[in-house]
């Protein structure tokens, strides 16, 4: 359990004082992957700094497990430092030792023999699929491969908090993926509890069960990530979820207005389907119960979260407009969430 | 005459090859001798001032101070006048003032801090993120030092090491004027002084042929450790 409670962090400057995080509360139950999403300067960054140690708190406690990180000694922070493991934006790996050594590392501060350290990289790097490349080094790897090795040596000292900080920005939507499925299957495998900083909300649906959004150092909304995914209430949370969910909103709306040129009297309606609903014919049951119904399919998408999945998708409604207003009266009445865009 | 014209550098049988041979030796055993011992010192002053410079504690501003005066004190004294400056502290310390032996406290005060720097400036260059990385692993600043700064800067250290060795070697033919032995020394008694051109063109070939030697090995060793690209 890590709980952050009234956590604030103050900056003297020159002249003025930033206050870079501010009046942080949150609770981070064991096993759990909660995200911390924000955009550069939010705070997320010093937060897990303050987390790791490596800042104190200008006030407020964070505690893992009951103790008081600030309250540490230089030794007993030390010893708490190997049970939550980072990985890193830019890998952070020294080029000067190949893979095995890299994930030796940690091993060897902590005093463990040599043997030993050995038998357990081998097992690590077989666990991040790198077998084969124990003796290359960093260079010779690709930026997916080196946050493998990262990961591996996080591990490397069986942590009981894995941090991620922003470790799949500096790499490529595939690899991304790849990067957060070996976190997930870890996440299973040993019960880790992962904590997720990242600006991408692709990221924390594809991974976090909760997810705290940061902005000007403040948490403004925090919960379930289905909940929040479904219902945002902040505008950047709303932003966030957008992004995700429609990076290309400003296509669509242009095929929204050239659909009402061309069909004036249709209604375009955005449907979110949510868990099973969205593998239930809800829409061609709709054109069967009203005659005169038809429909243009506009844009449509579905994403897993860890909650469920979550689907949407834009129609625009032909008829009657007596049923068109009763086809979205039905879609409510079978708990499809039917938002109209445009009336027609 | 022997000693004017071109041709005077070709008299190769005025050439004393014995005194040459043991001169060669003298200058390589000069150098080698005191770039270890600024290799040590250099790298411990270096780490010095990498460790003290954003410290905040009075004592690491104190050894700052100092460590940053000292080397800038020295690294600017011309080496010619420093090694007259030095002859009392030398006869002190080494028990003679003429002789190999005695150009080496100058030598090593004069390239110690020299080094300090390049070796400094080597430390800042490496990755902030890999010494965070070492520390939110329960790093002590000892590990931070040997299984960070040093490893990851050794071709970087090996570099400044190789261009401060070819200082040393031009050093010590400096100090060959107040009598430290070496080529330095054999150039200025038999080439400038007995008027042997031919014993200034062989000193002076030597020496090139050292310094080549040194930049080739630097070279190699770096290109062999510097693993940053494939």
């Amino acid at each position: 359990m890590i709980r952050f409670k009234n956590v604030n962090k103050k900056y003297k400057l020159d002249k003025s004082i930033l206050t870079a995080v501010k009046d942080v509360n949150l609770e981070i139950n064991d096993g759990e992957i909660f995200g911390i999403i924000g955009y550069s300067g939010a705070g997320k960054s010093t937060l897990v700094r303050m987390l790791d140690g490596l800042e104190a708190p200008t006030s407020g406690s964070i505690e893992i497990n009951g103790k008081d990180i600030a309250k540490l000694s230089s030794k007993e922070l030390r010893s708490q430092r190997k049970k939550v493991g980072m990985i890193f934006q830019h890998f952070n790996l020294l080029w000067s030792r190949t893979i095995q050594q890299n994930i030796e590392l940690p091993l060897e501060i902590a005093g463990v023999d040599k043997e030993q350290r050995h038998q357990k990289a081998e097992k690590l790097i077989e666990l991040v699929g790198l077998k084969g490349r124990e003796n290359d080094y960093p260079s010779e790897l690709s930026g997916g491969q080196k946050q493998r090795v990262g990961i591996a040596r996080a591990l490397a000292n069986d942590p009981e908090i894995l941090i991620s900080d922003e470790a799949t920005s500096a790499l490529d939507p595939q690899t991304t993926d790849e990067i957060l499925d070996l976190l997930l299957e870890i996440n299973k495998k040993l019960n880790l509890t992962i904590l997720l900083i990242t600006h991408e909300m692709h990221a924390i649906r594809k991974t976090a069960s909760k997810v705290a959004v940061m902005q000007d150092g403040q948490v403004v909304e925090t919960g379930d990530v289905y909940d929040i995914f479904q219902n945002p209430q902040q505008d950047i949370t709303k932003r966030f979820v957008n992004e995700d969910d429609n990076p290309n909103a400003k296509d669509l709306s242009m095929t929204v207005d050239e659909i009402i040129k061309n069909y004036p009297n249709g209604m375009v309606i955005r449907l979110t389907f949510k868990g099973t609903q969205s593998q239930q014919p809800v829409v061609s049951q709709m054109i069967r119960e009203f005659d005169s119904l038809e429909l243009n399919i506009v844009e449509g998408s579905i994403h897993q979260t860890q909650g469920g999945s979550i689907g949407s998708l834009v129609l625009q409604l032909l008829g009657t407009p007596e049923d068109q207003n009763k086809a979205v009266e039905y879609l409510k009445s079978v708990n499809v969430e039917a938002e109209v865009i445009n009336r027609g | 005459m022997a000693n004017q014209g071109i041709q005077s550098y070709f008299q190769f049988n005025n050439v004393n090859w014995s005194a040459m041979r043991q001169a060669t030796w003298e200058t390589v055993w000069m150098t080698a001798l005191s770039m270890i011992i600024v290799a040590v010192l250099g790298i411990i002053l270096g780490l010095l001032l990498f460790e003290s410079r954003n410290k905040s504690g009075f004592g690491w501003k104190v050894i700052n101070w100092v460590v940053s005066f000292l080397v800038n004190v020295f690294r600017s004294i011309p080496f010619i006048i420093l090694i007259v400056l030095l002859l009392p502290f030398t006869k002190d310390l080494v028990g003679t003032i003429i002789g190999p032996k005695a150009a080496i406290p100058s030598l090593v005060i004069s390239a110690a801090p020299f080094y300090a720097r390049m070796v400094e400036a080597n430390f800042r260059e490496v990755d902030d993120g890999v010494i965070e990385a070492v520390k939110s692993m329960g790093g002590t600043n000892w590990d931070v030092i040997f299984k960070v700064l040093l490893p990851e800067s050794t071709p970087a250290l090996i570099s400044g090491a190789t261009v401060t060795a070819i200082s040393l070697i031009s050093y010590t033919a400096m100090a060959g004027a107040i009598g430290s032995g070496g080529l330095g020394y054999l150039a200025y008694l038999d080439g400038f002084q007995s008027n042997n051109n031919t014993v200034t063109l062989v000193a002076t070939v030597i020496i090139l042929i050292i310094v080549l030697i040194v930049q080739t090995v630097g070279d190699l060793l770096v290109k062999k450790i510097d693993k940053r690209t494939l």
